[in-house]
């Protein structure tokens, strides 16, 4: 009966009630956006790089060597010299390793050399391998395996040429050796998609008549002079390890971190990630604690929404009385208009939510290859909506309470 | 006093070619803040602790009197019941295979540290006759200590192993913190213990 009496009320003047109930809508889809972004972001995140022990790079930060190394983000590290590498490798910890050198690229994409045992130890999103759907791996010298998004933005076939620039954005390119598109990796949301994965050797065969970062002018050497030399590389920039045994994760990464030789690092890439979040995190705070003002906002929008009906609901209120309902009755009706509203604002705030999600997604997927899930809303989101209606009918107390003091003050002799 | 200096001048001078090769570098080393390594396989659990002497026994000098001698010993014989250290779930039933507590002194030989302690075992770090001067010129600056200890437990279930806790900080007041990393099947991650919140939880 009151339910039926506070809808029929809300109905009455269904402008203002909309207007509110889109306020805190949007607010909630706001909030619960946000919440999804964070979460998505360190999920893809803890997603790229799985099943590899130690990330091994020349000494920096854990999070720069991680973000160079495996995200292809921030300033580079330096190289870590072939012998340290070698040394590494010979260490009876180690079950595998695999290098990876980066520094030149194609078009907006990153070159990474690296050898065959990268596509059968690289894991991703809790140990997923990766697939070349389309032709094969770096079989040749001049193969080259390219991510999914480096085909679908560039618009490559298995079999295309590739000519590969000398650093980032460069004006020189490695023209004299143009490599082939062998093969191209099933989409996987990590950044091998945006990767153009050549083998080691390669690396060093593009950069045969280059010295100190430039072409030896009038020097060319024939393709099948190249291929007769020794391409073992002098240098890489990080690798990959796996140990045998997990108990010795801690006792590699000591060794190597203070291998007299050199300076090098030894990150686990769980540990490196978390180091990330918790400088990230600060940011991800604030961006809820402001989110979350956006809804304290919409409520208090509510709050004065009703401050303000209840004058002209005096009269209303007033025949409520003289029909026989106690003023707790109107305490209880106005309460349960703000819970109504909220409910509704809840509802339309997730709908707008997985709308604006459906839209984002590709965007967002190819622009920053974030992987936003549509999911059904986990146990938080609903408890966080459950929030907002007891925040709303919480804050519409001080109105109601207003109106229970008008009403008991009032009674029939309402002069406006 | 003049040739004791031309003595030292000589010998330094002797030493800088053979120096040059070696790397000079030092660990970080904060007070107050201890590391911990663990990791867990098939019911074995490895659990490495790294603090400074400043926690443990309040001072990082050479212990040299008979009160130092006896605030090591104590610290040794502590670290030595590893219940006093650590506690890891009932449930996953585990038992002590391996326990190893030591301190290291910087780039000091630390052997007499241990003399009549049978636990302790002994760092290799014998160093040449002829270093003595150089690390003594130097001893002041880079002399920081550190308890090293090592338990590895054997347990019944590993899937009970979800957190581990640190009374440690009951029995060392002057420890503010612990920095854990861990690796488990699940992954590797950190955390930061604090006596408020001293236990870690792998998740």
């Amino acid at each position: 009966m009151i339910l039926r009496l506070a809808f029929g009320s809300l109905m009455a003047r269904a402008l203002t009630v909309g207007m509110t109930v889109l306020a805190i809508a949007l607010s909630v889809a706001l909030f619960l956006g946000v919440e999804k972004v964070r979460t998505g972001a360190k999920a893809s995140f803890a997603d790229t790089i799985s099943g590899t022990d130690l990330i091994v790079g020349a000494r920096s930060g854990p999070v720069q060597l991680l973000l160079y190394s495996v995200f292809r983000i921030g300033n580079a590290t330096n190289n870590v010299t072939w012998e340290s590498y070698q040394d590494i490798a010979n260490r009876p910890e180690v079950d595998w390793i695999v290098p990876i050198s980066l520094g030149d690229s194609h078009r907006q994409f990153r070159v990474m050399g690296t050898t065959q045992a990268f596509f059968e130890h690289y894991k991703y999103r809790g140990g997923r391998s990766l697939e070349i759907g389309n032709g094969h791996g770096l079989d040749d010298l001049y193969d080259a395996v390219i991510g999914a998004e480096v085909a679908a933005t560039l618009d490559y076939a298995v079999g295309d040429p590739i000519v590969v620039s000398h650093g980032l954005a460069s004006f020189t390119h490695h023209d004299d050796q143009p490599f082939r598109v062998a093969g191209i990796i099933d989409r996987t949301g990590t950044p091998v998609d945006r990767t153009v994965i050549v083998s080691l050797e390669a690396i060093e065969a593009i950069h045969v008549d280059w010295q100190s970062g430039a072409q030896i002018p009038g020097q060319s050497t024939p393709v099948e002079q190249i291929r007769q030399m020794d391409l073992s590389p002098s240098a890489v920039t990080a690798a990959l390890v796996g140990v045998k045994s997990r108990l010795q994760i801690f006792g590699l990464q000591r060794w190597i971190n203070t291998y007299p030789e050199e300076p090098l690092l030894a990150v686990l890439p769980g540990v490196a990630l978390q180091e990330l979040w918790q400088i990230v995190g600060v940011a991800e705070t604030a961006l809820i604690g402001v989110s979350a003002m956006v809804v304290v906002t919409a409520l208090l929008g509510m709050m004065a929404m009703i401050f303000s009906s209840l004058n002209e609901r005096r009269r209303e209120m007033a025949i409520w009385r003289a029909m026989g309902a106690r003023p707790s009755t109107i305490l209880g009706l106005l309460v349960l208009e703000a819970a109504l509203m909220a409910a509704l604002g809840a509802l339309l705030g997730l709908a707008l939510l997985y709308a604006g999600l459906a839209l984002a997604q590709p965007v967002v997927d190819s622009a920053f290859g974030l992987w936003l899930p549509i999911a059904p809303p986990t146990g938080r989101e609903l408890a966080t909506l459950a929030g907002v209606i007891v925040a709303a009918a919480l804050v519409s107390l001080f109105p109601a309470l207003r109106a229970y003091r008008l009403s008991l003050s009032d009674g029939m002799m309402v002069r406006i | 006093m003049k040739p004791i200096y031309l003595a030292l001048a000589a010998t330094t001078a002797l030493a800088a070619p053979a120096l040059a090769q070696d790397t000079r570098e030092l660990d970080a080393h904060v007070h107050g803040v201890s590391t911990v390594e663990i990791a867990v396989e098939h019911g074995a659990i490895e659990i490495n602790i790294l603090s400074p002497g400043m926690d443990i026994v309040g001072f990082e000098h050479e212990a040299s009197s008979a009160e130092d001698k006896e605030a090591v010993a104590t610290a040794i014989r502590q670290f030595l019941t590893p219940e006093e250290i650590v506690t890891l779930p009932e449930d996953a039933g585990c038992r002590l295979t391996e326990v190893l507590a030591h301190l290291h002194t910087g780039d000091h030989d630390d052997e007499h540290m241990h003399e009549g302690d049978d636990h302790a075992h002994d760092d290799d770090h014998a160093e040449g006759e002829g270093h003595d001067h150089y690390h003594e010129e130097h001893a002041d600056e880079v002399r920081h200590s550190a308890f090293h200890v090592t338990y590895g437990f054997a347990c019944d279930d590993e899937d009970a192993l979800t957190s581990v806790g640190f009374p440690f900080f009951e029995r060392f007041a002057n420890a503010e913190e612990i920095e854990v990393q861990y690796v488990t099947e699940t992954g590797a991650g950190t955390a930061e213990l604090t006596p408020g919140a001293a236990e870690v939880s792998f998740e």
